[in-house]
This record gives C-alpha cells, structure tokens and sequence, in this order.
C-alpha cells in the first residue's frame, strides 16, 4: 500500500501547490480583461465561474460601491473588436473622464440567448455580484430561437432547476442520458474543485497571447461591412436567413425566450435595467429589415417590453450604416457611439426610473 | 470507448481494482465483460461481427487441433475465408465496387451493383489479423488451440489491444490470461508511468501537430510548399505519437494487471534504413506479415525476383491494410519499391560511400543514412495522409515547383504561436527519443533525487494540462 500512499501525497502536493498559487499568484486580468475570455470559453463554459470570481474580486479590491453588469450576446461582448474597443470599455472610458468611480463589467457571451442570460443572473447572485444596474443586449432574431440556453444548460440546471426542468418538459432543452448527465456533472466538479483545471485554459491562452505578441502574429483585420463582398452572399445563404426573418415571431408565454424574458424581468424588479435591441444594418441586408413582417415583429418586441413595463430601446435606425462591420456587429466608432448613449441613458434611467 | 476520454478516466481505475478484488478465476469475465463495454461504446451493434468471428475460429481452431491432413486444412480455409470475407465486405467492398464501376464506364459497360451503406466497424483490421494469427499458428502446430471460450474471446477482445493493437500472437497472450497476476507496486508504477508518457505523445504532441497538419492538408492550395514540407514533416511526428502514445497507454493499463504486450515501436525514425524502419514501425504488422505472408511466398530464400516480388506483394498489402483507397495502395507500394531499390543498389551506395570516403566517418555516415530514411518515409507519408490522390499530387507538385521561403500556416488559420509550439514539441520529442537510445526514459528518471523526480513529473503533468487538446479526438489508426 506504499504506493498508494505516495500516490496520494504527490497528488495532494500538487493539488496544494496549483490551488495556492493559481488562487492567489494569478492575475485577475489573466481571466477577466474587461469582457469574458471567449477563447478560453467557446472550449469549456466553466470558464464562466472564474471569471464572475475575478469580478467579484475586483469589486471587493477596489471596494467598488456602484458598477454596471453588462450581460448581452456578442454585440454585447464586442465582436469582433479587441477588449478595450467595446461598449462597456468605453462606457468605462467614459466614467473615468468623468470622475465617476462607476464601473462597467461586460458578460456579453457570444450566440447566447435569454436562457443564458438568465443564467449570468443567476450565477452573479450565486458570487454576491448585485444587478442593481444592469444592461441587457439582444439580437432580433434571438427572441425567436428555440434554443434558451446555448452555453449554460448545467448552470441552469444548477442554480434553477423548476426552470431547466420546464425548459425539458417543452422539448426545448434535450433530456440527457443519465452518462451525459455524470460526464456533465464530473466536468463541472473538476473544473470547481481544481484550479489546475479550472484556470488552465486562461493560463494557456496567456502564453498563446503573449507568445504570438511576441511573434509579430498579425492581429485579423476590423472591416467595415461594405469592404466584405462575400458577405451580402453569405447572409443570403439559407442558414442565414433567420437573422432577418419577416415570419410572426412567436412572442406569447410558450416561448423560451419569452419565458426566461419573464424569469429576467421578475429577477430586475425594482432595479436600474436597461434592455436594448441591437441595430441591424439595413443597408447590407437590402430592405429585408423594411418588410412589413419584420416591421410587425419589431412592434412586437416593443409590445412585449411595454407590456412588462420594462426599459427597452430598439435601435434600429439610430446607428449609421458606416459604423457596422456585418449584419449587426459594430466598429469600434460604432461601440464608442453606443457607450455614450447607453451611459446617458442608463444613469438618467437610474435617477428617473421612468425617463427612457 | 477512447483512452483519451472521460469515460476511460473512470472505467480503467474500476476495472483494475476490481480485477485484483476478483479471484484468478473470475478475472477472465470481468476483463470480457470490460472488454465488451469498451468495443460496445463505439458502435454496440458491431459486437456481433466480433461475437460471430470468435465462434468460428474458436471452433475451427479445436477442429485443426484435433484433426489431420486436408481436413485440417479445410477448417483452416473456412477461417480465414470468414475472417477475410469480413474484413472484405466492411472494408473492402465499397473500394473495389467502386473502381469497378469506374472502369466499367469508362468501357461503356452497364455496372448494376451498387455500393453499401455500412460504417467500418473500429479496429476491424486489427482482431480480425489477430484471430487469423491464432489460427495460422494452430494450424502450423506451433500453439495448441484453446479450450476455454472465455479465454479465446478474450484473446480477441481483450480491450487495451482491442482496437489499435498491438497485433498480438497466441503464444504471448494466452498463457498470460491463464496465469494469476498478483498486484505488485513496481510493476504498477512503470505501468502508470507509460501510460502518462502515451497521453503526453497523444494529447501534447500528436493533437497540436495535428491542428497545423490538418490546416495545411485541407487547403494545400493556400498554403507555400515550404509549409507543406514542414506540414508533412510535422504529420511523421503526429503519426508516430498518436499511434505510438495509443501503445504506450494500452501496454501500460495492461502492464498494471500483470499482461505484457508486445512492443509495437522502437524510435523508428532513427532507422538508417527502411528495412530496419519497418523494423521498429508497427512491429506487431511488420511482423505479422513478415510471419504469415512474406515467409509463406518464399521470403528472401528463392530467386532474386522472387524476393523483390515478394516483398512488393507485402507492402501493397499493407498499404491496403490501413485503408481501402488509392492512396493507402501508393504508400505501400512506395514503400516496397524503396525495398526494392536499396536492395539493388547497395553495391553501388557502398562504392559511392568509399569513393567519397564517407564509410572513414562512421558518425557522419550514420546521420545521412537516418537523414536519408527519414526524408523517404516522410515522403511516403504524404499519401498515407493526403485525402485523395489528386490532393496527394496536388501537394507534391506545390512542394517541388514552389520555392518560396515564406511559412504561411496563417492563410490556413494556424497562429505563429501554433507553429511554434509545434517546432517545440517535436524538439522535445526528438531530444526525449535521443535520450532513450540508449535508457529509457523511466530509467534515466529513476536516478534522479525524489525531488527532481517530482518536480519533473508536476512539470509534465502541468505541460500536459495547459497545452494538452482535450478535445478527445480520436486516434488515427482507429480507422483501419
């Protein structure tokens, strides 16, 4: 039994060794670099659950009273500009040139859906982050998927399971076979339980950053829409086509998106929040945002927000047509134009609940 | 079931404790039942072609070993022609159907039948030459055939070696599964330790290379031919390590239960020859082939042409062993012909290295030898990992008719920092593999103090964390 024994003291060496340093050496900007790390994320979700730590720690370090949640999809977390040239980075910008010690922090994850903002919520309540002032951004096309949570299922699983399960029972969410379920559950543990693993992704990521900075990698070009001639083709193609759908949207309460729409709503009762539709640029899609369907579903969205009473602002028509660089995604002239706008509207929404 | 997956993680440690919990007696099920589940993961329905198989050699082998004359012989045939009529209808069909059809339209001719739609079952190739093993060496009375049921099935399915081999032979196998393994620490440690040393090669080394590999294949077009040449040499890295890190970890799991496989590898790449490369490349194939064909057709013991027939006739064969397409057939070829073209000029490479007094440098002599093997069979690779003949044309042309000194793995989508980790791996590969020509790695470490030991083990297993691929991609040679 000799060999167990060393076994077991040189796993729990290495265990004490990674868990100590990784926790306490790491940076936080490592994991946290003023959005989510979405390359480390696209390969493992849990990559979610260190980055709201590393918030939480900057809030605590910087004993930061007043901060912003930003959750949304990847308007929200800035495609396909750097880190410091999105919406909440310059809105961050903004609050410094101004004194204010207001601090935005950007959760924006790339094709996530209202299920997985939801979850953002959710999880943020988990670490003791308040929502007090949130930001929400969404797509058009987004409050018609079928799909509710793309990324997060396990953490809603997790953190409200009457909801998952419901998401089940409608055939939205795939019943998972009792294997996937524990391959599900064992990924999740050792990814809480094991920094070595939990943190090894943004580590990795670190050195490929540093080391292609340090290669002279060219960093891939930011173009204006207008500039990409395939892309009028590609959108076109039929895949595509549900980004600009004319089809009635399903906006009643058998919507997933509705549903968590309400879980959202319910969980920002009496809290500065601001939901906003992102723009769409009409120009490339050739009046497709003009038919009289889009038009109705875009009344529709409104609708529904109104009927809620909630803060929303569609801002189709309010972006110009050079700031974007495809269908819905900006330039950094276009994330800075919307900074400005979401920081006066949010703080005058936080000083007259009524006034957007 | 992948050795690299979350599954394994789970099924290895529960199947080893539990077979030194077991009885001697019971440990034959428990591995069969193991083995079973393993091969089930993939495709479940599939056990039925391996059940089918066992049965028929089962029997045909007590048959042979009892009978005598053309009866044996007999029984002997209805083996092979079931195993080989398997291998044929689930891998082969399709390929020759196909090429038939070809050439029947190019004739003008009306082809009727038509292609089927089966998937290749995993590791065919593998227990199906393992089954024939045993019942070749029954047949040539060099084994007695095996009584227990259990016993031979497990010989067939025994899942470490099940779907990637090695290709083991009776004599080493079942004799091992009749005697009882006691649980014993140094045994355990050396096969924990080669098991580590498999993921490392698999995961570390194998999938990075096999992320620039694949860029660079998918759209050779894109991409220089110097990047081409370093794409394909990249490749005889990723396949050695995939293949030979699948070994690593199926010899050391069964090393830990007291069941020695055979070494498939044995640094091949510093062969100075192809000959002793297909010496130290796949032993357990080369060998198997080298037992039951090669020999069986004459060998090197009749006239000159024969031989080089001979050895022709092995490597096509070979080359179809690993796939049923064109491009599998033209690597083996090239490989035999390469055989065939040392053998002939031999005479004249040792005047040549006299003439320029190469043969006065032993250690230069040697390098260009390994340097030349290398390249051939780098070479050689380009087919095994091209997608068709046509791209595999393609990429040679690039190679030899593009000679711009740029390295552009970006046009195919692959960071200068993936290329770099790439050179490093293979640096560090080859720096490993130096070192073990003449220990083993395990030996070298051994020496060390405990807490060099330690620190190089967390150093690996940390390099194994932040640059392994845990995408579980499968292995390669799971496809033959």
């Amino acid at each position: 039994m000799k060999i167990i024994k060393k076994l077991f003291l040189f796993l729990a060496v290495f265990y004490l060794l990674t868990q100590l340093s990784l926790i306490f050496l790491l940076p936080q900007s490592t994991v946290y670099n003023n959005r989510l790390n979405y390359d480390v994320f696209k390969d493992n979700v849990h990559a979610i659950e260190p980055t709201v730590k590393a918030i939480k720690a900057t809030i605590d370090k910087q004993d930061l009273k007043e901060y912003i949640i930003f959750v949304g999809d990847s308007v929200g977390y800035g495609t396909p500009c750097p880190p410091d040239k999105t919406m909440s980075s310059y809105m961050n910008l903004l609050a410094a040139g101004k004194n204010s010690r207001v601090r935005v922090f950007n959760l924006g994850i790339p094709s996530s859906m209202f299920g997985d903002f939801y979850t953002v919520l959710l999880l943020l309540d988990k670490y003791g982050i308040s929502t007090e002032n949130l930001i929400l951004n969404f797509s058009y096309w987004e409050i018609n998927a079928k799909t509710p949570a793309y990324w997060l299922k396990h953490y809603l699983k997790d953190l409200d399971r009457n909801s998952y399960d419901a998401m089940v029972s409608r055939g939205h969410i795939q019943q998972e076979s009792p294997l996937a379920a524990a391959k599900a559950e064992l990924h999740h543990r050792l990814n809480s339980y094991f920094a070595a693993i939990g943190y090894s992704g943004f580590i990795s990521n670190k050195i490929k950053l540093n080391a292609n900075s340090l290669l002279n990698q060219p960093s891939s070009e930011i173009m204006v829409w207008s500039k990409k001639p395939k892309l009028p083709r590609t959108l076109n193609l039929p895949e595509n086509r549900w980004y600009y759908s004319d089809k009635t949207f399903n906006l009643s309460e058998s919507s997933p998106q509705i549903y968590f729409l309400n879980k959202i709503a319910e969980h920002q009762k009496k809290k500065n929040t601001l939901y906003f539709m992102n723009a769409m640029n009409d120009r490339l899609l050739n009046g497709a945002t003009e038919k009289p369907g889009f038009q109705s579903n875009l009344s529709g969205i409104a609708r529904c927000f109104r009927d809620r009473k909630l803060n929303y602002i569609d801002y189709n028509k309010k972006v110009k047509y050079e700031y974007f660089s495809d269908h819905v995604h900006l330039l950094p002239e276009g994330y800075e134009f919307m900074a400005q706008d979401l920081w006066k509207k949010i703080m005058l929404n936080k000083e007259n609940p009524d006034a957007v | 079931m992948l050795f690299n997956s979350v599954e394994f993680m789970i099924f290895f440690p529960v199947v080893t404790i539990l077979y030194f919990l077991l009885p001697h007696k019971l440990r034959w099920f428990l591995l069969l039942v193991s083995s079973c589940l393993f091969y089930m993961a993939f495709v479940p329905r599939y056990i039925l072609i391996l059940g089918f198989t066992i049965v028929i050699d089962y029997i045909a082998g007590i048959l042979i070993d009892k009978l005598e004359g053309s009866r044996k012989r007999i029984f002997l045939i209805i083996s092979i022609l079931t195993n080989v009529g398997i291998l044929f209808v689930f891998k082969y069909f399709n390929f020759f159907n196909e090429n038939a059809e070809r050439l029947a339209h190019m004739l003008g001719w009306n082809y009727p039948v038509s292609s089927l739609t089966i998937i290749l079952p995993i590791g065919l190739s593998f227990h199906t030459f393992q089954s024939m093993s045993y019942i070749i060496e029954v047949y040539r009375g060099k084994h007695k055939s095996e009584k227990h049921f259990g016993i031979y099935a497990l010989y067939v399915m025994y899942y470490p070696q099940l779907v990637a081999g090695p290709i083991e032979r009776p004599q080493n196998m079942l004799w091992q599964f009749h005697t009882k393994h006691s649980f014993d620490t140094k045994r355990t440690v050396d096969g924990l330790k080669l098991m580590a040393w498999g993921f490392f090669k698999k995961l570390v080394i194998a999938d990075n290379l096999a992320l620039a590999v694949n860029a660079a294949y998918k759209s050779p077009e894109a991409v220089s031919g110097l990047t081409l040449v370093i794409a394909t040499y990249f490749f005889a890295f990723q396949i050695y390590c995939d293949f030979s890190g699948y070994t690593d970890i199926a010899r050391g799991a069964s090393r830990i239960m007291g069941i020695e496989l055979m070494q498939n590898f044995r640094l091949p790449y510093f062969s100075k020859s192809i000959s002793e490369f297909w010496r130290r490349w796949h032993i357990s194939l080369s060998s198997w082939f080298s037992d039951y064909v090669y020999i069986s057709l004459g060998g090197s013991r009749c006239a000159k042409w024969k031989w080089h027939r001979n050895l022709l006739i092995v490597f096509l064969l070979s080359g179809l062993w690993h796939g049923a397409a064109w491009t599998y057939v033209i690597w083996g070829a090239l490989n035999g012909f390469y055989l065939v073209f040392a053998l002939l000029t031999r005479s004249l490479r040792e005047k040549l290295s006299h003439a320029v007094r190469l043969d006065r440098l032993p250690a230069l002599q040697k390098f260009v030898k390994v340097f030349v093997s290398f390249n051939l069979i780098c070479f050689s690779w380009i087919f095994f990992r091209a997608t068709s003949f046509t791209n595999a044309r393609f990429i040679i042309k690039k190679i030899f008719t593009d000679f711009s000194l740029s390295i552009n793995f970006g046009s195919a989508g692959i960071t200068r920092y993936q290329v770099a980790l790439c050179c490093c791996v293979v640096a560090f590969l080859t720096a490993v593999q130096l070192l073990q020509r003449s220990r083993t790695l395990s030996e070298e470490i051994e020496k060390k103090p405990l807490a060099v030991r330690w620190g190089l083990y967390y150093a690996g297993l940390i390099l194994l964390i932040l640059f392994g691929v845990f995408n579980t991609s499968s292995f390669i040679y799971f496809q033959f």
